[in-house]
């Protein structure tokens, strides 16, 4: 169904926010495997828009499917400069589906279901929770050492989002990149 | 005097693990509760206390991991726009007809056209039974047809173009070819004829004066692969399959499932469609629906959900059909979203509760004769997941032309070529289905594959309301209203009682109208264990021999054709 385009036709303010990167050691050995964390938010105007009365007016206009596109992978800067890839970009999509509930203590009609990278439903108790569980995105990485050679390196995260037009917000894609963190290779 | 110690709920609760909060009805009052549901021991239940009946707890689904997989295709749909009660009447399950509050459009439309049958099976609870107070032979006029016709095709945003004829059994009614005209003159694309197939194997024209007159495929009750598992009609089911080849009538294999009963025979009764792939396009296989009171230990011999028969057919199947290869019939919704956002016009969507129905498509191998269930080959999740992120891009502004060609350049990357089975071009297909988006190329996709399916209706017990409300099967009725099948049938006393009621006449009068007793039209079992009418004049080299002869109910017809018994494998 064609959806109606949002009073306010600006791009929807967002922005990739509170963005955390840690390696799980800071020095490795070649043959060794490591974790590198990563953990953002989606704030602004996105998330503050993400309310139930949102969901019922997108309900409303059978508009009934969210989807948030993330894309992320880790480079590896090169001369202060230059990107290479050191793990490809990985889509984490995560979807949110308005729903009719007929749980009784639900003080309202329409409500959300997320469903995560990994298939898991979760039916959120409040508006936050729900923000959470579809703003708020961890991924965790496993490197191994031979992957970046010997030496001092600066890895960082690279983090697109994306998401559609929906009758509560414009349709947008956002890019950033993590401050990069340094790791020692033997 | 001792006290009485119930010890039920203790150890039980302590292992709850809370899903979801819901709505349901009392069995015994039908006062409308908050019902639970919860995982304990991997298995999912529902349970409701009604404050003057006491608590009920019921099996809801036999795998707690497969509701939390078919779940995350959740889906909502369009409903209905021009709601045929009004909203400040209703508050399900009450008054359903539709009204607003109806989440889908009617996906099939049934239409009963009598409700006297040829049979009685002792689960049946559709059959008119003569003695009984207040029994009623309903069997509408072919106007009154046509007006319930035009009801389902006014309906919007999605004009109803899939229509069931139902029973009772169907075929009893004379002037059924008729019926059948005047409900494709009235412009219904697909008609479904449900029946026991008993007239089918007898009269060997019959077949062939249904297609002409627009059924597009029977829907017949198969219930297992021997006498025992399926006495009403296993001797008859290869002369009807022989008549429906012959007439090129599509057949849909219908087992309603009883545990205990028959839940051996899935297997099986895959192995007879896959011998008649030619003419069997479909199972559709229904976990039993429990009518009636019951109590709790009959209704734990006999409760089996969509995932028990799902196993049953993993494990009968020597994992040919494994159970990762079943998705909820929601699932196809994102199909419906691409060519919506395609087309912007509002196409057929199949957006009822992922706990009501699943389904799969399995494919011959043109070298093998192998099945092969279509998740084999094709990365359905993927492709799914790429519709729906297509479909996105459609309603944010995106070409729909540019789409379209990264559709076709993407749709192989999801099928594994290499284990394709021969003869088939999955890519094609699917394309040809979605970019055309018409009833024909759909109707190819189906020709090519067979479809496997699960429906499980509700019952008092299991009845959710989430599911009603999102039900797309429903009855279209004299009194112009399209009820949902979990109301009609869940709550025979508010719907199908009262609609029969009201628009049939008492057996007696009807008795008296036709001049024939009621039961004059059973089936005696001419067909069974090769026994015949007295002084029907078969062939003699027939006598006895069910694979050779094919009879008439009046008249045994002479003609010899080699029709296989079926098997007990």
């Amino acid at each position: 169904m064609p959806r109606p385009k949002p009073p306010t036709l600006q791009k929807a303010l967002a922005t990739i926010s509170d963005i955390r990167l840690a390696a799980s050691k800071e020095t490795i050995a070649l043959d060794e495997t490591f974790n590198v964390t990563l953990n953002f938010k989606m704030l602004g105007h996105l998330r503050e828009t993400f309310v139930q009365t949102a969901w019922e007016e997108a309900y409303d206009a059978h508009d009934t499917v969210m989807r948030m596109r993330y894309f992320v992978g880790l480079d590896k800067i090169v001369g202060g400069l230059f990107r290479k890839k050191v793990i490809e970009p990985v889509t984490l999509a995560r979807t949110a589906k308005f729903y009719w509930s007929r749980n009784p203590e639900l003080p309202h009609r329409i409500w959300v279901m997320i469903i995560n990278q990994d298939q898991i439903p979760r039916l959120p108790n409040s508006e936050d929770e729900a923000r959470e569980l579809f703003f708020n995105v961890t991924k965790v990485f496993s490197i191994l050492g031979a992957d970046l050679g010997r030496g001092k390196h600066s890895i960082s995260a690279r983090i697109k989002a994306k998401w559609g037009r929906h009758s509560f917000i414009e349709h947008g894609t956002i890019q950033k990149f993590s401050e990069p963190i340094r790791v020692h290779c033997r | 005097m001792a006290l009485v110690q119930i010890e039920v709920t203790k150890q039980s609760k302590a292992q709850r693990n809370f899903i979801r909060l819901t709505q349901s009805i009392c069995p015994e009052c039908n006062r409308i509760l908050p019902a639970e549901i919860f995982e304990r021991d991997g298995k999912v239940y529902f349970t409701k206390t009604c404050p003057e009946h006491g608590e009920c707890e019921e099996l809801y689904f036999g795998s707690y991991e497969m509701y939390r997989r078919f779940s995350t295709y959740w889906t909502e749909g369009k409903g209905a726009h021009a709601p045929n009660v009004p909203l400040e009447k209703c508050a399900c399950p009450a008054n359903c007809g539709l009204c607003s509050n109806h989440l889908s459009h009617t996906g099939l439309a049934n239409i009963i056209v009598t409700n006297r049958c040829d049979l009685t099976c002792w689960y049946c609870f559709f059959y008119v039974k003569k003695g009984l107070e207040g029994s009623y032979v309903y069997e509408p006029t072919i106007d009154q047809v046509r007006e319930m016709v035009r009801t389902l095709k006014a309906q919007r945003p999605v004009p109803g173009n899939s229509l069931q004829i139902t029973g009772g059994e169907p075929t009893l009614r004379d002037d059924l070819v008729d019926i059948v005209k005047a409900i494709k003159e009235e412009g219904v694309d697909h008609i479904q004829l449900n029946t026991n197939i008993i007239n089918l194997a007898l009269d060997p024209t019959l077949a062939n004066r249904l297609r002409e007159a627009g059924v597009s495929n029977l829907y017949m009750s198969f219930d297992g692969v021997t006498p025992k598992t399926n006495p009403k009609n296993h001797w008859e089911a290869p002369y009807a399959v022989e008549n429906c080849r012959k007439a090129g009538l599509g057949i849909v294999l219908v087992p309603t499932v009883i545990k205990s009963i028959n839940d051996h025979e899935l297997g099986g009764i895959l192995r007879f469609a896959h011998k008649n792939i030619d003419i069997v396009r479909a199972i559709s296989y229904q976990p039993v629906s429990l009518t009636g009171r019951m109590a709790k230990n009959e209704r734990e011999k006999y409760r089996i959900t969509i995932p028990d028969c799902i196993q049953r057919i993993e494990d009968q199947t020597n994992g040919e059909i494994p159970e990762d290869a079943w998705f909820p019939v929601p699932s196809c919704s994102p199909l419906t979203h691409f060519v919506e956002a395609f087309t912007k016009r509002p196409q057929y969507d199949l957006s009822i509760h992922f706990a009501c129905g699943a389904g799969t498509y399995i494919f011959e191998d043109a070298d093998t004769r192998k099945l092969v269930p279509i998740t084999s080959f094709v990365d359905l999740k993927g492709l799914f997941e790429y519709l729906e992120d297509s479909a996105q891009d459609l309603d944010s502004g995106a070409n729909k032309y540019l789409v379209a060609a990264k559709f076709l350049g993407k749709i192989n990357s999801f099928v594994d070529k290499e284990k394709q089975p021969k003869g088939l071009s999955f890519g094609k297909l699917i394309a040809s289905a979605l970019l055309k988006h018409d009833y024909g190329s759909v109707g190819q996709f189906h020709l090519r594959s067979m479809f496997l399916g699960m429906m499980h209706f509700q019952d008092k017990y299991n009845q959710d309301e989430e599911r009603l409300q999102r039900c797309d099967i429903h009855y279209l009725t004299p009194d112009l209203r399209i009820i949902p099948f979990c109301s009609f049938n869940v709550i025979p006393e508010w719907y199908r009682d009262r609609i029969q009621k009201k628009y049939g006449m008492p057996v007696p009068e009807w008795e008296e109208k036709v001049g024939e007793k009621l039961e004059q039209r059973l089936y005696r079992g001419t067909l069974r264990k090769g026994r015949h009418h007295e002084g029907c004049g078969c062939e003699k080299a027939g006598i006895g021999d069910v694979s050779t002869v094919m009879h008439d109910r009046n008249a045994c017809l002479t003609q010899t054709v080699h029709i296989e018994p079926i098997t007990g494998t």
